[in-house]
């Protein structure tokens, strides 16, 4: 284990790190334990598919992944910063910064272009208007949809408000990709089309998270975890695992 | 993302409902437009007075007999009170340099098949030497049209126009009758130019004659009012209260009043200021009722824009930045409402000042007041939904439906 941590010229780097991390809700007079001690680590490159059935934790894991949850216990080490004791401001920033996440109803903005919703997180980082703008229309083109900046999401197909979403996330070059069921708002074909760009992505170097149900889905994937009663029961095909 | 950006995206949510966002703003609209109406009318109204005070010249103080106490210097005989009480108030007033006693009664002037109504004033020349009331054709009357009781006549701008139009008036008999006195014949002397309307009366609708030719004719002793000249501007104020007790002494309390424009202004200040108070009160219950209605359709946006927040949360915006949109929000819709307002009570008060006849004059101080009034408002008002908004949690918001 210790030989994980250390950074050296034959492991990639460490992006996150879960150390016995834990989640409870108290509802009514009932605790609930969505998760139960999770130890878990990704490393720079990695492409994996976090499965599960409804009510095993996944959801749960994945906010805590993107910073939107805090765990109730354990520790939490996304790209070398210690997460569990932010502020909301700080865990804001750590969200902007370090995590893409790319969601199953796509969460695009429907009254802004496209091209101000790839801008949105370069916003809210405070780059300027211009480089912005010239980073959204690359980012957009890259998807095949240099041609529709100025359409607005409800006039587009769910494949390409998908690849808007990506755009989006790969706005502030993350240190990981965060996609809840991408595919799960699409049909067959466009749902291939989207998880070949996550190939592209994961050949191209980039770090991805993929929450989803779908067992086609976890076949793109370098590794499965697999997720019951809010444990880790299987990880299988890592390289570092 | 800096206050340009949080302004756009701002301006960008109000433009989506845009009936929505003009019905939420009406009650500031018409605050707005009541307050800016309010107070152009005061500003009008106060600078047609001032303008009309400083046409009669400040220095001039008026003695009339006090309203509704009977007749004028019953407790002194008449003839006491009328050219000897000018000349006393003079010599016994060393702030006053000129006094002129008016008599004056409503009389018909004709001329050939043309009668006009006129007020018939007798006064001695002094008269038109202390109002600065220049003459027009021939001359105002003399010394020796006083000592001879001459039947001599001297007709105001618009009187000598309306019954001799653009013949020359000058060395003309005119008929002049006066309630149960008989008719008599005057002949023009001059004709004067115009004052307009003052606060002294209306100076071209005045025919003059002699003082002893009025007594004579009329009978009448009775003064309608003295005009009195203080040595200097600054000296009027002074110069009325010397009057003042000066004929409290001689006949009386409560029996007069002295009037300089200085109390004329002030009271018509007063008068407007009140009206301007009152008034505002039902502004202000009006920006109150429109700032509610700013934070009810707030409290809706933020509702139906929870996903939106979610999103933006998401992607890394604060707290802040989601508490200065949505506040910034409110603060352009009253702006908006604030700025038709603004609009609105310049209409009315346009309106109202071509009605009334006084300028319209909008006050610089009254276009910060309405931005400055709707601001404050959206700032109060949408306090509340802005800090709904930005305590909202990122994972609720973003499963919102």
């Amino acid at each position: 284990m210790p030989a994980e941590v250390s950074e050296g010229a034959v492991h990639p780097r460490e992006v996150v790190r879960l150390e016995k991390v834990v989640r409870q809700y108290i509802v009514g007079s009932a605790v609930v334990r969505a998760l139960a001690g999770v130890d878990l680590v990704i490393h720079e490159g990695e492409f994996v598919a976090i499965m599960g059935p409804s009510g095993s934790g996944k959801s749960t894991l994945m906010h805590i992944l993107g910073c939107l949850d805090r765990p109730t216990s354990g520790h939490y080490i996304l790209d070398g910063v210690e997460v569990e004791r932010l502020s909301d401001n700080q865990l804001a920033v750590i969200r902007n910064q370090k995590v893409g996440f790319v969601f199953q109803e796509f969460n695009l903005l429907p009254r802004e272009t496209i091209l101000a919703n790839v801008e949105l997180p370069m916003m809210y980082a405070g780059i300027p208007r211009r480089e912005r703008a010239r980073r959204a229309r690359q980012l957009l083109e890259e998807m095949g949809l240099g041609k529709r900046l100025a359409h607005r999401p409800p006039e587009l197909s769910g494949g390409e408000r998908q690849r808007v979403a990506i755009a989006r996330a790969l706005a502030n070059a993350p240190a990981v990709i965060l996609a809840d069921e991408p595919t799960g708002n699409l049909d067959t074909n466009t749902g291939a089309e989207i998880l070949r760009i996550f190939e592209e992505l994961h050949r191209s170097g980039r770090t991805i998270v993929v929450v989803t149900h779908d067992p086609n889905v976890a076949r793109h994937a370098s590794r499965v975890i697999r997720l019951v009663d809010g444990q880790i029961v299987a990880d299988e095909g890592g390289a570092a695992a | 993302m800096n206050v340009r950006e949080t302004a756009m995206a701002a301006l960008r949510g109000l433009g989506f409902y845009p009936l929505r966002t003009f019905l939420s703003v009406l009650g500031i609209v018409i605050g707005v437009a009541s307050v800016i109406g309010l107070v152009a009318i005061g500003a009008g109204v106060q600078e047609s007075v001032t303008s009309r005070i400083s046409q009669l010249g400040s220095d001039v103080l008026t003695v009339a007999p006090a309203m509704q106490r009977g007749v004028w210097g019953r407790s002194t005989s008449p003839t006491t009170v009328d050219a000897s009480l000018a000349r006393d108030l003079v010599e016994h007033n060393p702030l006053i340099k000129q006094a002129v006693a008016t008599l004056q009664t409503q009389g018909t002037m004709t001329v050939g098949n043309s009668t006009l109504d006129v007020t018939v004033l007798g006064v001695t020349p002094d008269y038109a030497d202390i109002f600065a009331y220049p003459v027009q054709v021939g001359r105002f009357l003399r010394t020796s049209d006083q000592e001879l009781g001459a039947d001599v006549i001297v007709l105001g701008a618009e009187v000598a126009s309306t019954l001799f139009s653009d013949q020359d008036p000058l060395g003309k008999k005119v008929q002049l009758s006066a309630g149960n006195y008989p008719t008599r014949s005057f002949v023009v002397v001059g004709v004067m130019g115009s004052l307009g309307r003052t606060f002294a009366g209306n100076f071209d609708g005045q025919v003059y004659m002699p003082a002893s030719t009025f007594f004579r004719w009329t009978g009448q002793r009775r003064v309608s009012s003295f005009i009195l000249r203080a040595v200097s501007t600054e000296a009027a104020v002074d110069a009325a209260d010397q009057v003042n007790f000066y004929l409290t002494r001689r006949v009386g309390e409560n029996k007069f009043r002295v009037l300089s424009q200085q109390t004329i202004l002030e009271t018509i200040t007063s008068v407007v200021g009140t009206l301007t108070l009152s008034l505002g009160a039902i502004a202000g219950i009006a920006l109150l009722v429109g700032g509610i209605g700013v934070m009810n359709v707030m409290l809706v946006s933020v509702k139906e824009r929870t996903r939106e927040i979610g999103i933006r949360k998401a992607l890394g915006a604060k707290k802040r930045n989601i508490l200065s949109q949505f506040l910034l929000e409110a603060i352009f819709l009253s702006l908006t409402g604030g700025l038709v307002g603004l609009f609105g009570g310049w209409g009315v008060a346009a309106l109202a000042a071509r009605w009334g006849h006084w300028p319209t004059v909008l006050p610089i101080y009254a276009i910060f007041l309405a931005v400055g009034f709707s601001t404050a408002v959206g700032l109060f008002f949408g306090i509340y939904p802005a800090m709904q908004a930005a305590r909202l949690d990122p994972i609720a918001a973003l499963r919102y439906e």
